[in-house]
């Protein structure tokens, strides 16, 4: 559904190096990273507002040069951009004005979308909060009957309640199989629920880009006495950090590992992949 | 496509307004205070129906660039959508005011308010002026100065904007002094030497400006890298 194949693209002093990933159909990407890392210059890459300065993105199976149109007319977003649409219009405007670009544009949908989602169709644009912008925008995506949803940094402005409609929408839109989901978020909580790929961008460049039960399955969170913590191989330590109590470490496993009985031997959640990864300064799992 | 534009201006209208037209109020004003210093003239009647669309023009300029809003980017419109958007665009900008001034001064001229000299210098200036005035690249910010040297010709609608406003500011203070003439002892017969000139040089300019900026400044239109970045997004 999405390649990207030895993708650059330079911004100013800023550089994305040598993107390579595929998302299949069918499936949840989580791109992750610090911030400054690239996510939102990575997906307007894929959104096809930035061109590659070498490289090629394949969406869809075709590229933007060649079917523009149609590459668009099979993407929706939710973008953290508030002056994104007309601050002064109201939402049915906002969306009947934009809805008809798109094929596959259905009033209806939205409308029940909107009040799923308890918008105010009468409200404008810039009476809306935060989280009721990325509301309208996601009603607006879902209402257009996309292939791939783009979503940019949207749940962290959700409250609880609808936080759990958002991820029942999306489990709902990628439950056929056909579609695809690019989620970029500092919330790595809700990729360990629903993400079944990882991408991990770090200063431009890309770290990894793999399953996530891949990704879980190489490592192991150990917590115990420092001393017994001392004793794994330390090549195969990724970073060790001493507490008041006890010493952590996430390590590099593979089936055949075998531990200690007093440490404590835990699967890591990917914050804490990505958190032991950031305090190593060893960002070259691929290597790994 | 009209109407697609014109839904676009509709909705974004006082937006487009307050975001981008700061740096055209006090034309209004000048203009304002200059009326009433030259209600006495000739040309009185003529100054006030050019003025109106002028300023609307001017307006209307500034407050829509010749660029595309981030989500008609993300809309499923081909390359050539956008070039058509642009294009209608731009004549829909020129064209409003323009029809405006035509359709008022004719009136004005067929029941014999005004002289033919004035009819046509006035519509000649207005006409070139709002050709030229929608050509020039928005200069919100010298983010294009940043642009690579193969690319560097695109800052001179800055040169043009500028050397605009010189002519406008010459334009004000001469109709000033043509206002006071009867003060400062101007002979009348020099204001429609100097309004000539003013004219042609003005015509001259917006003339320039098209043919140099107009492809150019279209084609940058087109893409959202050129419109709105040049610099990461996180």
């Amino acid at each position: 559904m999405v390649k990207f194949t030895e993708v650059h693209k330079q911004l100013g002093n800023f550089r994305l190096n040598d993107l390579n990933f595929e998302l299949p159909k069918g499936y949840v990407m989580g791109l992750i990273g610090e911030n400054g890392a690239g996510k939102t210059s990575m997906l307007n890459l894929i959104l096809g507002l930035y061109q590659p300065d070498c490289g090629r993105i394949q969406m869809f199976g075709s590229c933007y040069q060649d079917d523009e149109r149609g590459i668009r007319n099979k993407i929706g977003y939710v973008l953290a951009d508030e002056d994104l649409f007309s601050s002064n219009t109201k939402l049915v405007d906002l969306a009947n004005m934009y809805g008809r670009y798109y094929v596959n544009y259905n009033e209806k949908i939205f409308t029940d979308y909107c009040a799923d989602f308890c918008l105010d169709l009468q409200k404008r644009w810039k009476q809306l909060s935060k989280g009721e912008k990325l509301k309208f925008q996601f009603a607006f995506a879902l209402s257009h009957a996309p292939k791939l949803l783009v979503l940019d940094e949207p749940t962290a402005n959700f409250d609880p309640e609808f936080r759990e409609l958002f991820f029942h929408n999306i489990t709902d839109f990628i439950s056929n199989g056909e579609h695809s989901v690019i989620l970029a978020t500092h919330q790595l909580q809700d990729l360990d629920r629903i993400a079944d790929y990882i991408t991990l961008l770090h200063k431009g460049s890309l770290v990894f880009s793999c399953e996530k039960e891949l990704l879980i399955d190489r490592f192991r969170l150990v917590k115990g006495e420092d001393y017994k913590v001392s004793l794994l191989k330390t090549e195969r330590v990724i970073y060790k950090e001493k507490g008041e109590y006890m010493t952590s470490a996430l390590v590099r496993h593979r089936r055949i590992d075998t531990y200690d009985s007093r440490l404590s031997v835990n699967i890591p959640s990917l914050e804490e992949i990505m958190y032991y990864f950031m305090k190593s300064g060893r960002l070259d799992v691929k290597k790994q | 496509m009209i109407k697609m534009v014109y839904n676009d201006y509709r909705h974004g209208f006082w937006e487009a307004l307050k975001k981008n037209c700061n740096f055209t109020a006090w034309y209004m004003y000048i203009y304002i205070a200059v009326l009433a210093l030259i209600h006495f003239r000739e040309t009185n009647i003529m100054m006030i129906l050019g003025f109106v669309p002028m300023v609307i023009g001017l307006m209307l300029a500034r407050a829509y660039p010749n660029q595309l809003s981030k989500v008609l980017f993300l809309c499923p419109l081909s390359e050539n959508d956008r070039r058509v958007y642009l294009k209608t665009a731009y004549w829909i900008r020129v064209l409003l005011p323009v029809s405006m001034c035509l359709i008022s001064s004719t009136v004005a001229a067929a029941l014999g308010f005004i002289q033919l000299f004035y009819y046509m210098e006035m519509n000649l200036l207005i006409i070139s002026y709002l050709v030229g005035i929608n050509v020039y690249c928005l200069p919100k910010s010298w983010k294009m100065v940043d642009m690579p040297k193969d690319q560097w010709d695109m800052r001179m609608p800055y040169a043009y904007e500028l050397l605009n406003v010189f002519l406008q500011l010459v334009g004000l203070i001469g109709i000033c002094l043509f206002g006071f003439s009867d003060l400062i002892g101007i002979d009348e017969g020099n204001d429609k030497i100097f309004l000539t000139v003013f004219v042609i040089v003005e015509a001259l300019l917006s003339l320039a400006a098209v043919k140099i900026y107009y492809k150019p400044v279209m084609e940058r239109g087109l893409w959202y890298e050129s419109c709105y970045s040049a610099k990461a997004d996180w």
